[in-house]
C-alpha cells in the first residue's frame, strides 16, 4: 500500500519557488525602475557599465526571445491562417529600457529624491483616497493595453447525430424532432395525430454566437506587469436571452420546489412571438452564463538577470497544443488555464521554467451568508497537486527567418513534464455549499506522470513539426463514495504531426496532418461526453488518450460530435492557395482538406468497426490589415465541411446502414487587435 | 436548396463580397485614411455633428438634455479647414469618435479617431412616490396598483407601530397596524460605461456595461445574505436570508457588499449589455454584427435608451448591411430575435452551448430607408429661412412557427416539447420631421399586422374525444387564430422663441386599445392568471392593443409608472419653458411646465369603464454644466415635480349603478411624485 507524501516534502519546491520569488521581486525593484520615476532609495552611483555589454547583449538577447517566443506561439498555436489566430496570452513583448540617464531625466530626479518624494509619486495615477477629506490630486498615466477579438460565428450542423438517436449522437437531434418523436408538439390535430408536418424531418441545427474577449495588460514598468482576460457574452448564442425569457428562482413566487422555472410572459412581453429585445444574460436569471466572465488574470515580474515570476491564474500552451492549449485563436471555444506560480529563466538559448498548479484544492470553507469572509481551502489532503518543469531551445525569430532564406535549416525542441498527485478526495461531498457535518474524504491515491516532447524542423518552405506525450501512473480507486481497492494503471500515449510546405511566394500550401492517441479496448465510446473511464472488464489499464478540444483537425467529427481528437488515428492532407498574401497581413485564400479517422481500438467504437469516416472541409478566408499588428484586422472565414460516416460510427449490425452524411456551414466574422 | 435557404445566406454572400470588395479600399493605412478623411471633411464633420440620439425624445430637457438645440456653430472652421488642408484641423477627440448611432441609417463617417473611447454617465435618481397605487390598496384591485402599496400599509408588524402592546390578552386589540404609509422613497444609481475601439477608420468595437444597473441605494448591506438552496442551514426550496458574521442585527450593517445575483441580489453589479463590431467600407457601406442598440425615428418603436434618464432599451442580436446613395441611407438586417430552447450541458462550463432547434426561432427580417440632410447644412438651411424636411421608412417581419413549451429554466432532452404557434407579424414604421427656422414638427407612426394561431400554451385546454366521450383530451393547442392589427402615432411639435430659450411645444399620440382586454398596464394581472389580459377576454379574434416603447415617455407619473408605456390611449402633452441660462458651450439652466392629459381609447379597457384617465402637471428644474469636450458633456442636476389628478377611468368600476366596491366606490386619491436626477455625462 503506497502512502501519501508529507506535506513538507510536497511543500518543499513551492517554498523554495517561494523563496526563489522573492529574491526575484527583491532583484528586481533593486535594479528595474519604472521609467520616469526615482528609484525607492537614492542609489549611489549610476549602474555600473562595465558588464553591460555582455549585460546588454544577453538582455537583448532574453528580450527578443521572449518577444519572438510570444509572436512565435501566436503563430504555432492555431496553425496558419485558416485558423484565424489571435496571439496566444504570452507575455507582451519587452520592449527594450531606455536608458534613463541619455536624457539626464532621471539622474536629475535621482539626485534629489527623497522618500516622501516617492511616496508623492506613487500617488500619482492612484485613484482617489476611500477617506474623502484626503485629496489627492492625480495624474492618469498611460499603462493600459488591450488585446482580444470579437468575432460572431453562423453555423449550421446539418444531421450531426448522423440519423442515430442514441448517445453522443443524440445530443444532436434537433429538439422538434426529439419532440415529434415523442407527440409532444401540439398542432392543430391533437397529439395523437400527425402533429406538424413541417417538424417532421428537421435534422438541422442553426444558429450564431459571438464573444468579445478583453485582454488587457497594466504595466507599472516593463519588470512588472497584471495581465487578465475577459470574456463577454461568451458563446453567448444570439437571440437566446429574449425580454420574453426570465426564470423564477427556487423559491421565487409562483415558482416550483427545486426548480428554475421560465415565467410563462413577462412584462409586454405577451408571449415569446412578440418580444423586443435582448436582456443581458445573467446566470440562473435567464441563462446559465453571466455577460462577463473573468478567464485569467495573472501578474509577471522580470529581472533580465535572473528571468521571470509569473504568478496567478493563466493561460498555459506547449507545443502544438495537443496537452495544454492556450485556446487564444479567434475561432478557439476550449483552453488550458491554470492556477499557478511559475518561474522562467533562460541559459545558453535554452529556456527553462518550473511550476507549481493548484490544480484541484478540493473542499473549501466559506460561510455563505458572508460575503465579504475570506474563503480557504478546508484541508490539503484532497488537493491535487502538480508541478510542471520545461526546457525548450528555440532560435530566435529574426535570425531563423534569415537562415531559412538563406537556404539553412532551423531545429527547434522542448520537453515538458507534468507530475501530478493527489492522496484523498471530497468529490463525494454532493453539496455545492458543505458545512462542517458535510465533511466527507475517499481515498484516492492518484499519481500520473505526463512528459511531452514537441519539436519542429524548418528548411526553405518546409515545416516538420511533432508532438507526443504519454499519461503515466496510477489511480487506486475511482469511485467518490466508497473505497474500493482497484488500483488502475494509466498508460496512454498520443502524438501529433504537421508537415506543411509552401511555394509560389508561399501563397501555395500543401500540408499533411496525422496523429494518434491510444485507445482503450475496454471502454464503449468514443466522446469525451461518455463516462471514459468505466471499464467493461477486469482489465485494470486505462489506456485512452486525448487531445486537448481545441486542437482542432476537422470540423464535424472531432471538433463536435466527439468534441476532441481520443483512440483513434488521422490522416488529413490538404492545400491551401493565398489569392492575395501581402507583408501587412492582408489576407484571401481557399483551402481543402480531407480527414480520415480510424479507431485505435475496434471494439471500443459504436460499430466494432475501426473505421470512422472521411471528411472534407473546405474553406475561403480573409483578414484586412487594419491594426497596428499583422494579425489585427478584419477577418471573415466561410467554411463547409461534409462527413461521410464510415461502420466504425454504425451499430454492430447494420454498419453505416443507416447512417447519413453530416454537413456543416459555417460564417465567422470577426475583429482581432 | 432548402440547406442553404433560411439562414440569412444572403446576407452572408453579400458580407463577403461586400468585404471583399473592401480590400482595396477599406483596409487602407491610417496615413491613407487620413487622405481620405481630407477629402471628405465637410461631409465627416457634417455627419459627426449629427450626434447619436439628439434626435431621440429622451433629450428632452426634463431628461437633462438639450431641447432641441441649435448645434454650436462650427461651419465656418470646416469651410476654412477644407480651404486649407495644411492649417491643423480643429480636433476634439472624443467627438472624433462617437459611439455610433443605435439608428443604422445615422452613419458617421468619422475620420481618424483615438483607439479606445469612452463614453457614457455615471446618474443617481432619488424618488418620491406619493400614492401611485391611488388609494386602490383592496386584494381585489388590478395588480397595476398594487404594486406600488407600501410593503408596510395595513401590516401589524411584531410589537406594533404605534406605542409598544405586549398584552397577551387576546380580548384586547393587540399591536397596531402602521399607519397609512403611501409614500415610496428610494434611490438608485447607474454607471453606464461604452466603450469604442477603433483599429482604423473602417474596423471598430463598441460595447456598453452597465455597473449598478438601477442599483436601490443601500439595498446590499453586509447584513444581507442568501443561502443558497441546500447551503448549510438553509430551506430546500427557498433563499434564506441569515444572520452575517460581525452583523449582529440588521441595524448594525456598516457597509455595502457588491451585488450578486443570488448572493445578495437578484443582479449582478456589472451587465455587458451591448458588444457589436462595425466594418466601413467608405464607397459601399457599413457591416455590423453582434448584439447592439436599435433605434428609429421618435423611438415609439424601437428605443436605444441611451439618455441619462432612460431605463428601457431596444438592444438586438443582428447582422446589418447598412449603405447610402445619393442622400438616402439604408440598411437591411436580420435580427435573432428569440431562439427558443437551447442546448447546452450545465455540468460543461465550458461547452459551446447552441440553438436546440430552428423551428421554435422567431425570425425577423429589419430593413429601413431614409433620408436625412446633413445636419450642418440643414442649420445652414434653417438660418436662410428654408425648410428642412427628413423622413424615412422602417419595417420589421417577423414570424415563428412552434414555441417551446418549456417550464424548466434548464431543460433536458427529456422536456423538449412545443406547441404550434404560427405566427406572422409586419410592422412597417413611418418616420418624418419638418424643421422652419425654430419650429420642429416630427412624427412617427407605426402598425403591426399579422396573425398568430394559438396563444394557449400550459392552459387546461380539452376537446371532445370521439373514442371516448366521457375523458376529453387535454391538448395545449388550440386552433383559434388571432388577426394582429395594432396602430400607434406619436407628435411632437417644438417651437422656440427669444433667442431660443423660450420654448413651446404640444406633443400628442394614439395607441390603439382593445376593447376586449381588461386594463392597459404591463403589470396587469401578473399573480392571478398567468396568461396576459390580452387573450382574455372574449371571442373576439383581434389583438388590437399597440404599446409605446416604455422608454418613450410623455410624463412622471401615470404612463411612465403605473402603466408601464403609453397604450390604447390617445395623450396630450402641451408645455413650455425657459432656459434661463443657454450658453453655445452647452452650459444650461431653466425652468419647464407641462401638461399632460390622457384618454382611452376604448372606455370598457379601462379600469372604470370611463375613457378619462387623468390629468398630470409636471414641473422641471434643470441644469448642465460645459464641463468635457463633447457638447452634451458635463454635470446634470434635475428637479421634478408631478402629480396626477386621477380620472374615472382609474377608478372603480358602476355597472348599471351597481358600485365595484360593496358599500360604495371609494374615491380615488390623487399621486405626486418628486424626483432629484444628478448625474455626469461623458
Amino acid at each position: 500500500m503506497r502512502t501519501p507524501r508529507p506535506l513538507h516534502s510536497s511543500l518543499a519546491p513551492v517554498m523554495r519557488l517561494l523563496v526563489l520569488s522573492c529574491a526575484l521581486v527583491a532583484a528586481s525593484t533593486a535594479s528595474a525602475q519604472p521609467p520616469g520615476r526615482a528609484p525607492q532609495t537614492p542609489p549611489a552611483a549610476p549602474a555600473p557599465a562595465a558588464p553591460a555589454a555582455e549585460e546588454e547583449e544577453f538582455e537583448e538577447d532574453l528580450d527578443e526571445t521572449l518577444e519572438d517566443d510570444a509572436e512565435e506561439n501566436a503563430i504555432e498555436d492555431e496553425g496558419d491562417e485558416p485558423r484565424l489566430r489571435a496571439p496566444v496570452a504570452e507575455p507582451p513583448a519587452l520592449e527594450p529600457i531606455e536608458e534613463e540617464d541619455e536624457d539626464g531625466f532621471v539622474d536629475e530626479d535621482v539626485a534629489d529624491a527623497t522618500p516622501a518624494d516617492d511616496a508623492d509619486l506613487l500617488g500619482e495615477g492612484a485613484p482617489p483616497s476611500s477617506d474623502p477629506t484626503v485629496a489627492v490630486p492625480t495624474a492618469p498615466q498611460p499603462i493600459l493595453s488591450l488585446h482580444g477579438y470579437f468575432r460572431t460565428r453562423g453555423e449550421i450542423w446539418d444531421n450531426f447525430f448522423l440519423g442515430r438517436d442514441d448517445a453522443p449522437f443524440n445530443y444532436f437531434v434537433p429538439a422538434d424532432r426529439n419532440a415529434a418523436g415523442r407527440d409532444t408538439i401540439m398542432g392543430p390535430d391533437g397529439p395523437d395525430e400527425v402533429p406538424c408536418d413541417s417538424c417532421a424531418s428537421s435534422d438541422r441545427l442553426r444558429f450564431a454566437n459571438m464573444r468579445l474577449r478583453l485582454a488587457p495588460t497594466f504595466s507599472l514598468s516593463d519588470e512588472v506587469q497584471v495581465h487578465a482576460m475577459f470574456d463577454v457574452f461568451d458563446n453567448l448564442v444570439l437571440g437566446s436571452t429574449p425580454d420574453g425569457v426570465a426564470y423564477t428562482p427556487v423559491g421565487g413566487p409562483g415558482g416550483s420546489p427545486g426548480q428554475f422555472d421560465r415565467d410563462a410572459r413577462t412584462p409586454g412581453v405577451p408571449i415569446d412571438s412578440f418580444s423586443s429585445t435582448q436582456n443581458p444574460p445573467q446566470a440562473l436569471t435567464n441563462s446559465a452564463r453571466d455577460s462577463i466572465y473573468v478567464r485569467r488574470a495573472w501578474a509577471q515580474v522580470t529581472n533580465r538577470q535572473i528571468g521571470q515570476l509569473r504568478f496567478g491564474r493563466m493561460g498555459s500552451h506547449w507545443g502544438l497544443g495537443i496537452l495544454a492549449n492556450g485556446g487564444d485563436g479567434i475561432d478557439s471555444d476550449y483552453s488550458s488555464d491554470v492556477d499557478r506560480i511559475m518561474y522562467i529563466g533562460k541559459l545558453f538559448g535554452v529556456y527553462g521554467f518550473a511550476a507549481y498548479d493548484f490544480a484541484s484544492q478540493g473542499l473549501q470553507r466559506q460561510l455563505t451568508n458572508d460575503l465579504r469572509g475570506i474563503p480557504f481551502d478546508a484541508t490539503a489532503k484532497d488537493d491535487v497537486r502538480q508541478y510542471v518543469f520545461g526546457l525548450a531551445y528555440r532560435q530566435d525569430e529574426q535570425p531563423a527567418q534569415e537562415r531559412l532564406q538563406s537556404g539553412g535549416w532551423v531545429l527547434e525542441g522542448g520537453a515538458y513534464f507534468v507530475t501530478r498527485s493527489q492522496f484523498l478526495s471530497s468529490a463525494g461531498v454532493t453539496n455545492a455549499f458543505p458545512s462542517r457535518a458535510d465533511d466527507f474524504f475517499v481515498r484516492r491515491d492518484a499519481r500520473a506522470y505526463i512528459p511531452d516532447l514537441w519539436g519542429r524542423f524548418r528548411m526553405g518552405g518546409l515545416r516538420l513539426e511533432v508532438e507526443a506525450a504519454a499519461v503515466i501512473g496510477s489511480i487506486r480507486n475511482i469511485e467518490n463514495d466508497v473505497f474500493r481497492d482497484e488500483d488502475y494503471n494509466l498508460l496512454q500515449f498520443g502524438v501529433a504531426f504537421e508537415g506543411e510546405y509552401r511555394t509560389l511566394n508561399d501563397k501555395l500550401s500543401i500540408s499533411l496532418y496525422t496523429g494518434y492517441a491510444s485507445g482503450d479496448p475496454d471502454i464503449e465510446g468514443l466522446s469525451s461526453r461518455q463516462g471514459l473511464l468505466v471499464q467493461q472488464t477486469g482489465d485494470r489499464r486505462i489506456s485512452n488518450f486525448q487531445f486537448h478540444p481545441n486542437y482542432r483537425i476537422d470540423l464535424i467529427l472531432w471538433r463536435n460530435i466527439l468534441e476532441r481528437v481520443s483512440g483513434a488515428w488521422y490522416l488529413r492532407p490538404g492545400v491551401s492557395y493565398d489569392l492575395v498574401r501581402n507583408p501587412f497581413g492582408r489576407l484571401l485564400g481557399v483551402r481543402a482538406d480531407v480527414i480520415y479517422s480510424r479507431a485505435a481500438a475496434e471494439v471500443q467504437t459504436y460499430g466494432s468497426d475501426p473505421n470512422l469516416g472521411v471528411e472534407l472541409d473546405l474553406a475561403l478566408y480573409y483578414r484586412s490589415e487594419d491594426g497596428p499588428e499583422i494579425l489585427d484586422g478584419f477577418y471573415a472565414s466561410f467554411q463547409y465541411g461534409v462527413l461521410f460516416p464510415l461502420d466504425g460510427l454504425g451499430t454492430p449490425d447494420a454498419g453505416n446502414d443507416n447512417l447519413s452524411r453530416a454537413q456543416s456551414i459555417r460564417l465567422i466574422l470577426g475583429v482581432q487587435y | 436548396m432548402r440547406f442553404f435557404s433560411h439562414i440569412s445566406t444572403p446576407s452572408w454572400a453579400l458580407a463577403l463580397v461586400l468585404f471583399s470588395v473592401s480590400t482595396g479600399t477599406a483596409t487602407r493605412s491610417f496615413a491613407q485614411s487620413e487622405e481620405d478623411a481630407d477629402d471628405l471633411d465637410i461631409e465627416d464633420e457634417d455627419l459627426d455633428l449629427d450626434e447619436p440620439g439628439l434626435d431621440e425624445p429622451g433629450l428632452e430637457e426634463p431628461q437633462l438634455r438639450a431641447p432641441q438645440l441649435t448645434m454650436p456653430d462650427l461651419g465656418d472652421v470646416e469651410i476654412e479647414d477644407v480651404e486649407d488642408p495644411e492649417e491643423p484641423q480643429v480636433e476634439e477627440p472624443v467627438e472624433r469618435a462617437p459611439a455610433p448611432d443605435a439608428d443604422p441609417t445615422r452613419f458617421h463617417w468619422s475620420p481618424s479617431g483615438p483607439v479606445l473611447t469612452l463614453h457614457g454617465y455615471l446618474r443617481m435618481r432619488g424618488e418620491i412616490w406619493d400614492n401611485f397605487f391611488l388609494g386602490r390598496d383592496r386584494d381585489e384591485d388590478p395588480a397595476a396598483f398594487r404594486y406600488f402599496i407600501p410593503a408596510d400599509r395595513g401590516e401589524v408588524p411584531s410589537g406594533g407601530c404605534g406605542a409598544v402592546n405586549l398584552d397577551p390578552d387576546p380580548a384586547s386589540d393587540g399591536p397596531d397596524a402602521c399607519a397609512g404609509s403611501d409614500r415610496i422613497r428610494f434611490g438608485s444609481m447607474r454607471l453606464r460605461l461604452r466603450p469604442s475601439l477603433a483599429l482604423s477608420d473602417s474596423v471598430r468595437i463598441h460595447t456598453t456595461l452597465d455597473v449598478f444597473d438601477n442599483l436601490v441605494l443601500g439595498s446590499t448591506p453586509n447584513g444581507m445574505a442568501y443561502i443558497p438552496v441546500g447551503g448549510p442551514g438553509g430551506n430546500a426550496n427557498e433563499f434564506r436570508n441569515g444572520r452575517v458574521p460581525g452583523v449582529y442585527v440588521d441595524s448594525y450593517t456598516d457597509t455595502q457588499n457588491p451585488p450578486q445575483a443570488f448572493s445578495n441580489s437578484f443582479r449582478d453589479s456589472l451587465y455587458f449589455r451591448h458588444a457589436w463590431a462595425e466594418i466601413t467600407n467608405r464607397g459601399l457601406g457599413q457591416l455590423r454584427f453582434g448584439r447592439m442598440p436599435s433605434h428609429w425615428g421618435l423611438g415609439m418603436l424601437q428605443n436605444a435608451g441611451n439618455d441619462l434618464d432612460g431605463d428601457y432599451s431596444t438592444d438586438v442580436d443582428r447582422i446589418l448591411l447598412a449603405t447610402s446613395a445619393f442622400g438616402l441611407s439604408g440598411f437591411v438586417s436580420y435580427d435573432f430575435a428569440d431562439r427558443g430552447m437551447q442546448r447546452q450541458l450545465t455540468s460543461d462550463l465550458r461547452g459551446v452551448p447552441f440553438d436546440a432547434t430552428s423551428a421554435d426561432n422567431a425570425r425577423q427580417f429589419s430593413m429601413a430607408l431614409a433620408w436625412r440632410e446633413a445636419e450642418p447644412e440643414a442649420q445652414a438651411r434653417l438660418l436662410r429661412g428654408d425648410v428642412v424636411v427628413d423622413t424615412g421608412l422602417y419595417f420589421i417581419a417577423r414570424r415563428q412557427e412552434l414555441s417551446s413549451n418549456i417550464s424548466n429554466g434548464f431543460p433536458s432532452t427529456a422536456d423538449d416539447a412545443f406547441f404550434r404557434r404560427d405566427a406572422r407579424v409586419y410592422t412597417p414604421d413611418f418616420w418624418a420631421r419638418l424643421r422652419w427656422k425654430s419650429l420642429r414638427l416630427e412624427l412617427e407612426m407605426a402598425g403591426a399586422v399579422g396573425e398568430i394561431g394559438n396563444v394557449a400554451d400550459q392552459q387546461n385546454v380539452f376537446r371532445p374525444n370521439p373514442r371516448d366521450p366521457d375523458n376529453p383530451i387535454r391538448v395545449d393547442y388550440l386552433d383559434d387564430a388571432w388577426r394582429i392589427a395594432q396602430f400607434g402615432v406619436a407628435f411632437e411639435g417644438e417651437y422656440r422663441l427669444l433667442e431660443d430659450k423660450l420654448f413651446l411645444r404640444l406633443y400628442t399620440g394614439f395607441a390603439t386599445g382593445d376593447p376586449q382586454v381588461d386594463g392597459m398596464s404591463r403589470n396587469d394581472d401578473f399573480d392571478g392568471d398567468p396568461r396576459n389580459p390580452a387573450f382574455s377576454q372574449g371571442d373576439n379574434r383581434r389583438l388590437s392593443q399597440f404599446s409605446f416603447h416604455p422608454n418613450y415617455r410623455v410624463d412622471l407619473i401615470l404612463w411612465r409608472h403605473l402603466m408601464g408605456a403609453v397604450s390604447s390611449a390617445w395623450y396630450l402633452r402641451f408645455g413650455g419653458g425657459y432656459d434661463i441660462i443657454r450658453a453655445p458651450n452647452g452650459n444650461l439652466f431653466g425652468l419647464s411646465a407641462d401638461v399632460v392629459y390622457s384618454r382611452a381609447a376604448f372606455e370598457v379597457q379601462t379600469y372604470g369603464s370611463n375613457p378619462n384617465l387623468g390629468v398630470e402637471l409636471d414641473l422641471a428644474a434643470y441644469y448642465r454644466t460645459s464641463d468635457g469636450p463633447g457638447f452634451l458633456d458635463g454635470f446634470y442636476a434635475s428637479f421634478q415635480y408631478g402629480v396626477l389628478f386621477s380620472l374615472p377611468g382609474l377608478g372603480y368600476l358602476t355597472y348599471r349603478g351597481a358600485p365595484e366596491v360593496p358599500g360604495g366606490n371609494p374615491g380615488l386619491g390623487n399621486a405626486q411624485t418628486l424626483r432629484l436626477i444628478l448625474g455626469v455625462q461623458y
